[in-house]
Parts: C-alpha cells; sequence; structure tokens
C-alpha cells in the first residue's frame, strides 16, 4: 500500500509541476466558457443566461478532457522510461495504469475546481447553491471517469499520439451529441432520441434537475453509475496493460 | 516525391489501428450527417399545457401538448424555447429566453398567422449534410497531420532540413498526402451511398468533389500551420481542434446562431466555414462557382496564406545558415 501511494504521489507530482497542463487545465474550460458564453449572450434571457447554460455543459465537457491529460501522464516520452523502471521493481503491474488514473483525476478536480469557482464569482453563474455538494460530486465522477477511459485508450492503443487522437475527436462527437456545446434540441428530433441513450446527457440533465427544480431524485442513481463504469474500465485497462509491451 | 508518398504510406500503415478507427469516425460522422440530420428540426420548440384549439401553423414551429407542467430544467436544457399555461384561459408564458422573446411569443399566440421568419436554416439537403460533416472533416484534417508532428517531435525535421529535398517540396508532399487521406474516404463513402441509391444526398457526386475538396484544402493548410506552430504533437492536435471545433460552431454549421449581433454577425463573416457554407447554399440554389468565384478565392487565399506561414515558421526554426 505504501509502495502505491508513493507512485501515485509521484504520478500527481509530475502533473504539478508541468506547467503546460496547469495553464490547459486552467485556460482552457474558462476560455471556452467566456468565449461561447460571450457569443451566444443574446440567445438567451436574463434570468437564465449563456454563462448559465455553458458554465454548466463546458465544464462536463473539460472534465472529458480529463481522458487526455490521464493519456498523457501515462505515456508521454519523458514519462515512459521512468515507468519501465518501475515495471521492474517488485510491485504489481497494475499499479501503475491505477496510480495514472488517481493521479489526473486529484489533478484535474483540483484545477477544474478553482475555475468553476471563478467562474461563479465573475459571470454568477449557477451551481445550484443547496445541491452543491451532489452538483461537484457528479462532476468529478465524470472526472474519474474519463480519467479512466484515457487509460483504456492507452492501454488499447499502445502509444499517447494514437490514443489522444482518437479520443479528441470521440469527445467532441460525444460532447456534441449529449448537448454540452449547444441545446441537442436545436438539432431535430433524431438526435434527441440518440441523445438520450447517452450516460453523459444523464449527467446533465441531472445537474441542471438539480440546480433548476431542487430535484435530485436521479443523483444516487447517475452517481453509482459513473462510479461503476469508472471502476470497470479501470479493471479492462488493469487487465489489458501488459508491463513488457510498454516500451 | 513518389518516394517520400510510399513513406508516409507506409508509416501510416504501419499503425492500423489508428487509421481504421479514423475510417470509422469518417463512416459514423457520414452516416449521421446523411439519415439522421434534418429530421424534425423545428427552430422553436413550445410546450401546450391545457385545452387549446392552436395548431401548427408553420414547419419552424413545433408544439408539444402536455398534461402537466414539466421540469424547468426542459427549459434550461433546451428542450422546450417555452412553456404556455392555457389552463386559466389567457396564457401565461414561462421562459429563459429574453423579454423580446417573449413579446414575439405572445403576438404569435395572438395571431397565429404570423409566422416567424427567424433563425430556420434555410437549405436543403445537401447544405445540411455538409453542415453536420464540416467539423468532423476539420477535426480529423488536424489529426491527420500526425505525420509532420511526428518529425518535428521525433528530431527527423533536423536531419530531413540537411537534405537536399526542397521545404516546398517536402510541405507539398505533407499537404497531399493528408490532403487525400481525408479526401478519399469521405468521397468514397458519400460516392457509394449515392450509387447504391439508399438515400437522396443533395448534390451530384462531381459537386461534392469539389466542395469537399475546398474545404478538405482549407483543413490541412490550416493543420499544417497550426502544427508548425507546437513542438509537441498532443499539444498542437488539441489546440487545433479545438480551434476548429469553436469556430465551426460559430460558423453555423449545425444550426445558425445569428442573433441580429452586428458585432457577431461581422466577425463570423470572415470564418473561412462561414463563407464555406454560403457558398454550399448558393451552389445547391443553382448558382454557378463562377458565380461564387469571390468565395472560393477567399477560401484558397487563406489556405495559401497558411501554408506560406507553415513554411516561412518551419524553415526558420530549422535551416541555419
Amino acid at each position: 500500500m505504501y509502495r502505491l501511494f508513493r507512485i501515485i504521489q509521484r504520478d500527481t507530482m509530475n502533473l504539478i509541476t508541468n506547467p503546460m497542463w496547469i495553464f490547459f487545465s486552467l485556460m482552457f474550460p474558462f476560455l471556452l466558457v467566456v468565449i461561447l458564453g460571450f457569443l451566444t449572450g443574446g440567445l438567451y434571457g436574463d434570468y437564465f443566461t449563456s454563462y448559465d447554460y455553458y458554465g454548466v455543459t463546458l465544464m462536463l465537457f473539460s472534465t472529458m478532457y480529463a481522458a487526455t491529460f490521464s493519456a498523457n501522464s501515462f505515456m508521454e516520452e519523458k514519462i515512459k522510461k521512468a515507468n519501465l523502471r518501475i515495471v521492474y521493481s517488485p510491485i504489481r503491474n497494475w499499479f501503475i495504469p491505477f496510480s495514472k488514473a488517481v493521479a489526473t483525476f486529484i489533478f484535474t478536480t483540483f484545477f477544474y475546481t478553482i475555475v468553476a469557482v471563478i467562474c461563479h464569482l465573475l459571470f454568477q453563474i449557477r451551481f445550484g447553491d443547496g445541491k452543491l455538494l451532489q452538483i461537484w460530486l457528479l462532476f468529478i465522477g465524470m472526472n474519474l471517469l474519463f480519467s479512466c477511459i484515457g487509460v483504456l485508450m492507452c492501454c488499447i492503443f499502445k502509444s499517447e499520439g494514437v490514443a489522444n487522437q482518437i479520443l479528441s475527436i470521440l469527445t467532441a462527437a460525444l460532447a456534441m451529441l449529449s448537448g454540452f456545446l449547444f441545446p441537442i434540441a436545436n438539432l431535430g428530433e433524431a438526435f434527441v432520441k440518440i441523445s438520450k441513450w447517452l450516460p453523459t446527457t444523464k449527467v446533465a440533465q441531472t445537474i441542471f434537475e438539480m440546480i433548476y427544480d431542487q430535484n435530485s431524485a436521479n443523483f444516487s442513481s447517475v452517481f453509482l453509475m459513473l462510479v461503476a463504469f469508472s471502476v470497470l474500465i479501470l479493471a479492462v485497462s488493469t487487465i489489458l496493460f501488459n508491463g513488457e509491451e510498454y516500451v | 516525391m513518389i518516394a517520400m508518398f510510399r513513406n508516409d504510406w507506409a508509416r501510416t500503415w504501419q499503425n492500423k489501428a489508428r487509421l481504421f478507427v479514423m475510417l470509422g469516425l469518417i463512416l459514423v460522422s457520414i452516416v449521421l450527417a446523411v439519415f439522421v440530420s434534418g429530421k424534425g428540426n423545428f427552430s422553436t420548440k413550445i410546450g401546450l399545457i391545457g385545452p387549446s384549439k392552436h395548431e401548427v401553423v408553420s414547419d419552424t414551429v413545433k408544439i408539444d401538448h402536455l398534461s402537466q407542467e414539466p421540469e424547468k430544467s426542459a427549459l434550461a436544457l433546451g428542450t422546450y424555447d417555452a412553456i404556455v399555461d392555457m389552463r386559466s384561459g389567457t396564457p401565461v408564458i414561462t421562459t429563459f429566453k429574453g423579454e423580446e422573446y417573449k413579446k414575439e411569443l405572445t403576438e404569435h399566440l395572438k395571431n397565429p398567422q404570423s409566422i416567424r421568419n427567424s433563425q430556420k436554416n434555410e437549405g436543403g439537403i445537401g447544405s445540411m449534410i455538409i453542415g453536420y460533416m464540416l467539423m468532423f472533416v476539420l477535426m480529423s484534417s488536424v489529426t491527420n497531420m500526425l505525420l509532420f508532428s511526428e518529425d518535428k517531435e521525433k528530431h527527423i525535421m533536423e536531419r530531413i532540413s540537411t537534405t537536399p529535398v526542397s521545404f516546398i517540396k517536402l510541405f507539398a508532399n505533407y499537404s497531399l498526402f493528408s490532403w487525400l487521406l481525408l479526401f478519399i474516404p469521405n468521397i468514397l463513402i458519400l460516392a457509394s451511398i449515392s450509387l447504391l441509391g439508399l438515400t437522396d444526398i443533395g448534390f451530384s457526386v462531381s459537386n461534392y468533389l469539389v466542395l469537399i475538396g475546398l474545404i478538405a484544402l482549407f483543413g490541412v493548410s490550416f493543420s499544417i500551420c497550426n502544427a508548425s506552430f507546437f513542438k509537441v504533437a498532443d499539444t498542437a492536435s488539441m489546440l487545433g481542434s479545438m480551434i476548429m471545433m469553436i469556430t465551426t460552431i460559430l460558423s453555423g454549421s449545425f444550426f445558425s446562431l445569428d442573433n441580429g449581433n452586428k458585432f457577431f454577425n461581422s466577425l463570423i463573416h470572415w470564418l473561412p466555414q462561414k463563407q464555406f457554407l454560403e457558398l454550399v447554399k448558393n451552389i445547391e440554389a443553382g448558382q454557378s462557382y463562377g458565380e461564387n468565384s469571390q468565395r472560393l478565392l477567399y477560401l484558397i487565399g487563406v489556405s495559401t496564406v497558411l501554408m506560406i506561414v507553415a513554411i516561412l515558421k518551419t524553415r526558420r526554426e530549422y535551416v541555419r545558415n
């Protein structure tokens, strides 16, 4: 347990000491909210502003980018060599993918929370006053899920570059279909039907229900679903991960 | 040149998983665009509660009859633009959109014949399909620039710059290769849908050849310019696809974001994607390419400028005299 803890600590430090990632994790969600919120301001009213919509959906979209961070922390050229040494040390193989997912989760949760607080202060975005904790839990549930997906992609494609390219298109498609980039209802009924089947849509819907209806009936089921998916994906990636192949 | 092409193809073929996932994504995006888009698309969706003789009078407004009040989150998510409660006799409008929208809607309810002409994305099947495909085509053009980024990341570029091959030739090779990688699968899929007669895709195949070729040209030159500014492939592809995604949405490829804001509109007007979509619409309306030569020139001009910037930037970085 001590060894696992040390690896996780090291991986988290690696992420935090990389200024590029800090810049990305802070500026990326913030700029998205500012740009899209500003440009679409005219489509919304005074009570429910464009920032209220995009603050929630684009933060969710940013959590999907946790996959890119975890793919990077797993297989970046610099880190690969260090990992290769861990493979030959007397620890269990699954420590490596597991610790990357956890480290990314800690990193993104920390920085995205900062961004959310800044956005709230600047644009008075509603994140649900009474249900703040539950909403935050859903956000970090998404974070966890996508941290695990990034690791899984790396285990499948054995290369960070490939994993990232595929992830960037997949997340864009998924975000579009889940209505994170604009209300999905604008695309017509057929797309709404597809959208209803996506777990990510469920998350957004539950969050909006909690903020505007004070209805948290779906919270526990959605949260459990996120955690269950994360555990499942992590399990699959630890099975797929093979230390010796990893060069 | 041919040797360079062979080499590019060999490197792409090495990573079959990537190639096939890319092809799969292209296929899915086209299938979504061709078979799903435009089914039941209304620009205004209203939830109506209570008894009403109110009928749908235009194809831009859709009215759902509800038995009870829906949740407010339906308004936030955009499922309904407004909810009208008719139970008390006079309509009570609840909407998250501003006062102006409320006024317009009240006007419409009083006089259903006054058809609102806002926001309707006028365009046939062809421009709809291209609009939906646009984002994916442009994003995959960014990720297709892998070979160039890889050459830089693995310091192969330093060695190439010492060989007698000219930079223009090198860049022509990179861009032509990734252009083909983008152009061929898209066209093949569209052509086979059209030739098998599965469904109407709006344009003729030859029109698609020109239009997809044109936008692929812009995509490739943007992504090569983008890649030339970064040493690391991931940063380049992340930032590039982000820029492409936002600008494509803003250009109104999925639905028109036009909100009457002058400043916003004049900004959007200069986006190459916007110009391209206008071109597609005009072609669909029966205009010839000659009549749209300004738009064609603008797109080709922007692509050329981006390409020149990429070449100059890389040359300054790698060639030292």
